[in-house]
């Protein structure tokens, strides 16, 4: 049955896969944009701005190139961008790689679509009232979708959150989307399987049913062979040889990635999310990593403790097919047991360096209820978190 | 799931739902910094008492500056500039489109002259017309069909130079689509059947047809399931306002679905019909899609069987065989079409010669099937078909619709294994 009432935004258009930099100069024009101002950081300049600038070679627009991003990077680099950015007559923004990038771009829309001095008047939630300059998003294989939010970080205490800060275009093209180190790829696509399943298996809502479905399907389906391919010895990645199963499987992650981010700024926070955050403050282990450690608890803690009936989840996980023919009852268990398998591969594939439980992250026992005190909500207490912590730190299922 | 070399995806309205959410549009304009809205709506809308229930609902910091209900069936231009006089008369900075895809298109032609502050709505027809974002819009959809109030394309007519003009830009898409039980408890049986079964072909063209992508497919099984689980039930049970919000949130995301992946041969037949005979639209779309499947399958059967998962169920879908999905997909809709038929009292046709009019006269005489086949080979969605067709493809094809009898696929197996091989 549907909810009571339910909402979905999401006000990007994703444009994905084979030559999708080439639609990007005729897109911008459709949003009234001539000349894009590229923001990245020396890595992804030296590595992907020449196919940029390839894809806009037949355009009449001329392109301005900023790679001075580093991870570091505050308000000093605002204020510098915003004086190349008014200088020069730039009329939109193009962020080009991951995290820090994507945060100085949307802070850099702020300031140039208003008054520099507006800034911390405008941070918080939903400050920002009409819509800002227009802005793409070009995303990177360990994109982890935060890049695709409404959500940007100056430092720890100022961020902004607004719809009027998501991209109007996210690009998603092979020839930017080329290897990665396997940790960092299964990080950002936990972290995506994590906010689609929390979505999913939260409610019933039809209009981010689709994004939470193919986020979902496509981390389970393209995650395992994007790891192994990129193990294999002196492998000639097929950044090349663009039409290759490699190449879509890496751009499905992708698209997973910026899915979640769309998910993400149409819902609170779960509680696996959550929990991942305030893991990795305590131990060397990456958000991504850790809320994918946890999930498989909190999802068992709500079907088996809190009665939601999640048979339905196993549909994204493991295809119609198999869907159907596996019956109901042994559906919610087998889809946990599909993402459990996949992480026990992957401690193995990467000679333990991706952990299976909170144990093998080297987490001390003692922060389990530290933690658990700092994630306590309404709907999730204090014991409840340090009972789902607790099964995840040995890797011991939650029984009904 | 299929993943094409290339896809787009962009739909940029906030859809809001739920049984008591039209109270929820004033802030939603303010936070648009609207105060003065305009409503456009029609007469049957207002007569319904809709109209009331959303100005019931519009209390707070908006201020409603005028309400016109003189929208025809088929927009017009000339309504389209005497609405944006009144717009602009009274002060309004924002519109609530209050109808169907005729209220909705002129809405949106209002929209174009009031924010572009100009006087002749020629200058923006065609692709890419539009630069800039333009003033509030919101939604109201009263039927649960046509998926209007997420599509970034009006058609106005202009019957001085008898002509329709196409708008088309992401500009067009409505900020707001607000679905609310309330707009639809009281929709005839006869008209909920018809709509919901446009938006169930609107999702399966979309699942079956040549610019199909990820994110259209889901929307497509999922507006799919929504309609079969509830369709019947709310035709049995005129207030059922569950399924009302079930059928409501399907056209919705099967307009998403389709307005991002194209549809094929069932439009371009239906939009021909509707053209030559005045046939409602969602009539055509149901008699019309299990032709367009079966019409397709050599090609598209292997999607046309999954869409049996959502149609039938998870116990049907697992107990058929591969090879047979298609079929059975097919004999559902036709099924669900004979339940509708007899449920309604036969006010929804499932064929062509049983359409009818107010009168009792046939509306598709066979003779008049040369004339839809030819209008036919002019539409554009002919292009989006997964197989080719010719003059005399449609019109063996209608004559089948016409008849009621299921496709005779052994006329074409000649033809297609070698148009086939031509294509290897």
């Amino acid at each position: 049955m549907l909810p009571e009432s339910f909402n979905f935004m999401c006000p990007s258009k994703t444009g994905s896969g084979f030559r999708a930099l080439d639609q990007l100069p005729s897109d911008l024009v459709a949003i009234n944009a001539s000349h894009p101002l590229i923001i990245t950081d020396k890595y992804c300049s030296g590595k992907y701005t020449k196919t940029i600038e390839n894809a806009f070679k037949c355009s009449e627009m001329t392109l301005g190139i900023y790679n001075g991003i580093k991870s570091n990077s505050g308000i000093e680099t605002v204020s510098e961008l915003a004086k190349i950015y008014n200088n020069n007559g730039f009329d939109s923004i193009i962020a080009l790689g991951h995290g820090r990038i994507a945060d100085i771009a949307k802070i850099l829309n702020i300031v140039v679509s208003g008054k520099p001095d507006d800034l911390k008047e405008l941070a918080g939630v939903d400050k920002i009232t009409s819509p800002l300059k227009p802005f793409v998003y070009i995303p990177v294989l360990n994109s982890d979708g935060r890049e695709a939010t409404g959500d940007a970080y100056l430092d720890d205490e100022i961020s902004f959150s607004s719809n009027f800060l998501m991209p109007n275009i996210v690009c998603i093209d092979p020839r930017i989307i080329t290897e990665e180190s396997p940790y960092k790829v299964i990080n950002s696509a936990f972290r995506a399987l994590t906010i689609a399943s929390e979505s999913y298996t939260e409610g019933d809502n039809p209009l981010s049913g689709a994004y939470e479905h193919i986020a979902i399907e496509f981390v389970m389906t393209n995650l395992k062979n994007v790891v192994e391919n990129s193990y294999k010895e002196k492998k000639r990645f097929s950044k090349l040889n663009l039409d290759t199963t490699e190449s879509k499987e890496r751009i499905c992650l992708v698209n997973a990635s910026i899915m979640s981010g769309y998910i993400y700024s149409n819902k609170p926070q779960g509680i696996s999310e959550k929990l991942g955050y305030a893991i990795s403050k305590k131990c060397r282990v990456e958000p991504g990593i850790a809320m994918g450690i946890v999930l498989p608890y909190s999802l068992e803690y709500k079907a088996n403790r809190k009665n939601y009936d999640l048979e339905k989840f196993m549909l994204p996980i493991a295809g119609l097919d198999i869907y159907c023919s596996t019956p109901a009852g042994q559906r919610f268990d087998s889809a946990i047991g599909q993402i459990r398998y996949l992480q026990n591969e992957f401690y193995s594939i990467t000679s333990t360096e991706v952990p299976r439980t909170l144990e093998d992250a080297g987490l001390d026992e003692s922060m389990l209820s530290e933690i658990a005190k700092e994630v306590a909500c309404d709907d999730y207490h204090e014991a409840t978190c340090f009972f789902i912590l607790e099964h995840a730190f040995y890797g011991k299922p939650v029984l009904p | 799931m299929h993943l094409p070399e290339y896809y787009e995806f962009c739909c940029t309205v906030k859809t809001v739902a739920g049984h008591d959410v039209l109270e929820s549009i004033p802030e939603l304009l303010s936070k648009m910094n609207s105060k003065k809205t305009m409503i456009i709506t029609d007469k049957g809308v207002e007569l319904a008492g809709l109209v009331k229930i959303v100005t019931d609902a519009i209390s707070e910091n908006i201020e409603i500056g005028a309400i016109e209900s003189d929208v025809p069936p088929d927009s017009d231009v000339r309504v389209v500039n005497n609405l944006s006089k009144i717009y602009v008369k009274n002060g309004c900075d924002s519109i609530i489109a209050v109808g169907g895809g005729s209220v909705l298109d002129t809405a949106k032609g209002v929209n174009i002259i009031v924010s572009e502050n100009s006087d002749d709505l020629m200058k923006f027809t065609g692709a890419g017309a539009l630069k800039r974002k333009l003033r509030p819009l919101v939604a109201v959809p009263t039927t649960s069909g046509t998926g209007s109030e997420v599509t970034s394309v009006a058609v106005i007519a202009d019957p001085e130079r008898n002509k329709k003009m196409a708008f088309s830009s992401l500009y067009l898409l409505p900020d707001i689509a607000v679905l609310d039980s309330r707009m639809t408890l009281t929709l005839p049986d006869f008209l909920t059947s018809q709509t919901a079964m446009d938006a169930l072909t609107h999702a399966a063209e979309a699942y079956t047809c040549l610019s199909k992508n990820p994110v259209s497919d889901i929307h497509a099984i999922n507006a799919i399931k929504l309609i079969t689980e509830n369709l019947l039930n709310v035709i049995k049970n005129p207030t059922d306002k569950e399924g009302r919000l079930a059928l409501a949130t399907a056209a919705n995301i099967a307009g998403m679905s389709f307005s991002n992946s194209m549809v094929g041969m069932v439009h371009t037949l239906g939009h021909s019909i509707g053209a030559v005979c005045h046939v409602p639209h969602g009539t055509c779309m149901s008699i019309l899609l299990p032709y367009g499947l079966e019409y397709n399958m050599h090609k598209t059967g292997e999607y046309t069987g999954e869409l049996l998962y959502p149609l039938a169920g998870d116990k049907v879908y697992s107990k058929t065989p591969k090879s047979k999905r298609p079929e059975k997909a097919i004999e559902y809709i036709r099924d669900l079409n004979q339940k509708l038929c007899d449920a309604t009292d036969g006010r929804h046709p499932v064929c062509l010669k049983d359409v009818l009019d107010r009168d009792g006269n046939m509306m598709v005489p066979e003779d008049k099937l040369p004339e839809i086949a030819k209008t036919a080979l002019g539409d554009g969605s002919i292009f989006y078909n997964p197989e080719e067709l010719d003059f005399d493809d449609i019109l063996k094809v209608l004559k089948f619709a016409w008849s009621g009898e299921k496709l005779d696929r052994s006329l074409w197996i000649h033809k297609n294994s070698f148009k086939n091989q031509e294509s290897l």
